[in-house]
């Protein structure tokens, strides 16, 4: 299935090519590729180093992991999730801890933070052929209270990953979305230069 | 091994000169006084203790830190009388550690047969067995505890191991560094073959640097997996004394000038200009029992300083033997503070007072342990040139130089008021936090805590918040 955008300017191709598909094929990711996926993510950038983001990592053929984080969803994103090889709980440092202050301090980047790697770890599992889908329906209390995640922790994001499946087995309303086309706004009208609301000239001709 | 073992093993030890911090143990006032004080430290990730030797400066009234030692020192004990809930938080580790490295199938069974070992001072010097036989007899019940259906026997470094699933092994550091092994790719830790799941004492990491078994992989770390070491982010932070200062800016306990040099010729010269400021302590890395400690002072001439360094490299080779320039370097140099007087019947008496913390995922469980008094009255003329007018690991042996961390009268004349014994605690668990921190972060290296230590408004937090 195609699902790629049509570019102005060429990307790197896992960016090109990533979407968030809710179809998965009943195979189960190699160990090798989840591992770059978290090493990647690992990689990612954050303020002052904080390095706030955690993984839980639910596997369909590993232990019970996988059966308690897909209880955590919500009952929509359950209804395709149930053939999602691997789930993934990432989690993030709610206050960061200042060397300065020896105390921990607010931390309002947290959450940009964690998208960062997240990011990082889609785009590996992208290159790897793998998809995910991040889905921000799910209960994040129940999910603290039944993997005891410390109350440092939030849990920010479930992500769904494994190989590209059949959309016919998805249900019908979930079939028509997943083969319709994407859609996303025009660069003119998410980059402004000199004021805000007003389109930079950056994409106006070339040169 | 039951409690009556346990004192006879500890009567055994107290005829050759043990340090006895066990005697000084009371459940019933430590439950009184409401020790161990329970503290969040939601950062802290895994398991570990630290001790903190702290005084009260005369000359400012703050509390001052000499050197915050790790699972190497001893003092667990000096609270209830015995090194349990010390013991215990080894014993979890060692099982999360074997869980994580993929030695234990999912029923808790072991697929292989696995090694720890607890490594106690070199033999000459070693003053704490009544402390440490019976914790490692603790730490290896509670592994039964933890492990059921997995027999574990306790070896002597000098045993060949059998065929039991667990071997508990004890030893002196060398003894128990020439049987273990790093595995080339994966960087894990073996003894005599053997996977390891817990390291019981740091000091092990320096032998085996001496040894040429493990190098640096740069700045301070060394190049294996050190998950198996009890309190292992801190593993580099408790032989890094210039660390361990920077470290307590924020805590509340006031941070000591400070020197680190890499070479005879360097810590001659810093020493030289920090005694504008007054005396000076010396002390070099990764030695342990107060190995090596000198103090000079303004008066001296540069010839004597130099000859005091070579006393302290002489100390370090009488004790390491050969390649001891391998670890001893930087070497530290540090403001000497005077701590308040502790009035005895020939004078005032320099002392510190050892707080431990100990630690698992989530919190922090502090006290204190002991006052370890110097065996001389200070003279300010002469301390330099006397070790027993100031503290150091050879001071306290006697019981008249050994008190309570709960004695309340001795505390009051030292000044250690009540307040002051919590603001010590609570420092010390800030310290370990942020030690833990600082370590799980490569937290030497970022710019923006440079920036934030130079201007607080660095990271405009508030701006952001909703």
């Amino acid at each position: 299935m195609n699902k790629r955008l049509d570019t102005r300017y060429p990307v790197l191709p896992a960016i090109l090519e990533r979407w968030s598909p809710r179809s998965f094929a009943d195979r189960a990711p190699e160990a090798h590729k989840l591992r770059s996926m978290f090493e990647a993510a690992r990689l990612a950038p954050s303020a002052h180093n904080t390095q706030p983001t955690r993984f839980l990592l639910g596997r369909k053929d590993g232990g019970g992991a996988y059966r308690r984080l897909f209880d955590c969803l919500d009952p929509h994103n359950r209804e395709w999730a149930h053939c999602v090889p691997v789930l993934v709980l990432a989690s993030v440092m709610r206050r960061r801890f200042s060397q300065v202050k020896a105390d921990f301090v607010p931390y309002p980047h947290c959450m940009h933070d964690l998208g960062l790697a997240v990011m990082s770890l889609i785009l590996q599992g992208q290159h790897l052929g793998l998809h995910c889908h991040p889905m921000a329906a799910f209960d994040p209390e129940k999910a603290q209270r039944d993997f005891a995640i410390p109350t440092l922790f939030a849990p920010g994001i479930m992500i769904a990953v494994g190989y590209l499946g059949d959309p016919g087995a998805l249900p019908p309303d979930l079939r028509d979305k997943e083969t319709g086309p994407r859609t996303r706004q025009p660069l003119e009208e998410i980059v402004f230069e000199e004021a805000w609301g007003q389109s930079s000239p950056l994409f106006a001709g070339e040169g | 091994m039951n409690l009556d073992r346990h004192r006879f093993i500890r009567n055994i030890f107290s005829g050759i000169n043990d340090i006895e911090e066990w005697r000084l143990g009371d459940a019933a006032l430590a439950a009184a006084k409401g020790y161990p004080r329970e503290y969040p430290a939601d950062l802290i990730d895994d398991y570990g203790i630290i001790f903190a030797d702290l005084v009260l400066d005369s000359a400012t009234g703050r509390l001052a830190c000499h050197e915050v030692n790790g699972p190497n020192a001893v003092g667990s004990d000096a609270l209830t009388g015995d090194s349990r809930p010390r013991a215990d938080n080894e014993a979890r580790q060692a099982v999360r550690r074997a869980r994580e490295l993929g030695y234990l199938h999912a029923d808790g069974t072991l697929k292989v047969p696995v090694a720890t070992v607890h490594a106690h001072q070199h033999w000459k010097f070693f003053r704490t067995g009544g402390e440490f036989y019976p914790r490692v007899d603790l730490f290896a019940q509670a592994l039964e505890g933890l492990l059921p259906g997995h027999a574990v026997s306790t070896h002597a470094a000098t045993d060949t191991l059998g065929d039991e699933p667990v071997a508990v092994v004890m030893g002196d550091v060398p003894s128990i560094a020439a049987h273990i092994e790093i595995d080339p790719v994966t960087r894990r830790f073996t003894y005599r073959g053997r996977p390891l799941i817990f390291i019981g004492n740091p000091n092990l990491l320096s032998e085996l640097i001496r040894t040429g078994k493990l190098r640096r992989d740069g700045g301070r770390g060394v190049d294996a997996d050190l998950r198996v070491l009890h309190a292992w982010r801190l593993a580099g932070t408790f032989h890094d004394k210039g660390l361990q200062q920077r470290l307590l800016s924020g805590t509340g306990i006031r941070p000591l000038r400070h020197f680190s040099a890499q070479s005879t010729d360097e810590t001659l010269a810093l020493t030289r200009d920090m005694l504008a400021d007054g005396p000076v302590v010396l002390k070099p890395s990764d030695t342990s029992g107060g190995t090596g400690v000198h103090v000079v002072v303004p008066e001296m001439s540069d010839d004597a300083i130099a000859g005091c360094i070579d006393t302290l490299l002489a100390d370090c080779l009488a004790k390491y033997g050969e390649n001891v320039e391998a670890s001893i370097f930087p070497l530290g140099g540090f403001e000497f503070v005077r701590s308040t007087g502790y009035p005895m019947a020939d004078g005032g008496h320099l002392w510190d007072l050892r707080f431990a913390v100990l630690f698992e995922p989530g919190r922090a469980q502090a006290f204190p342990v002991s006052l370890r008094f110097a065996p001389r009255p200070f003279d300010p003329g002469t301390f330099h040139l006397d070790r027993g007018q100031w503290i150091s690991n050879v001071s306290g042996r006697r019981d008249t130089l050994l008190k309570s961390g709960m004695d309340d009268e001795v505390l009051r004349q030292v000044g250690m008021t009540g307040e002051r014994m919590e603001e010590a605690m609570q420092a010390c668990v800030r310290w370990t936090v942020k030690a833990w921190d600082h370590s799980a972060r490569g937290g030497g290296s970022v710019y923006e805590d440079a920036c934030e230590a130079r201007d607080e408004s660095f990271y405009p937090v508030e701006k952001f918040m909703a």
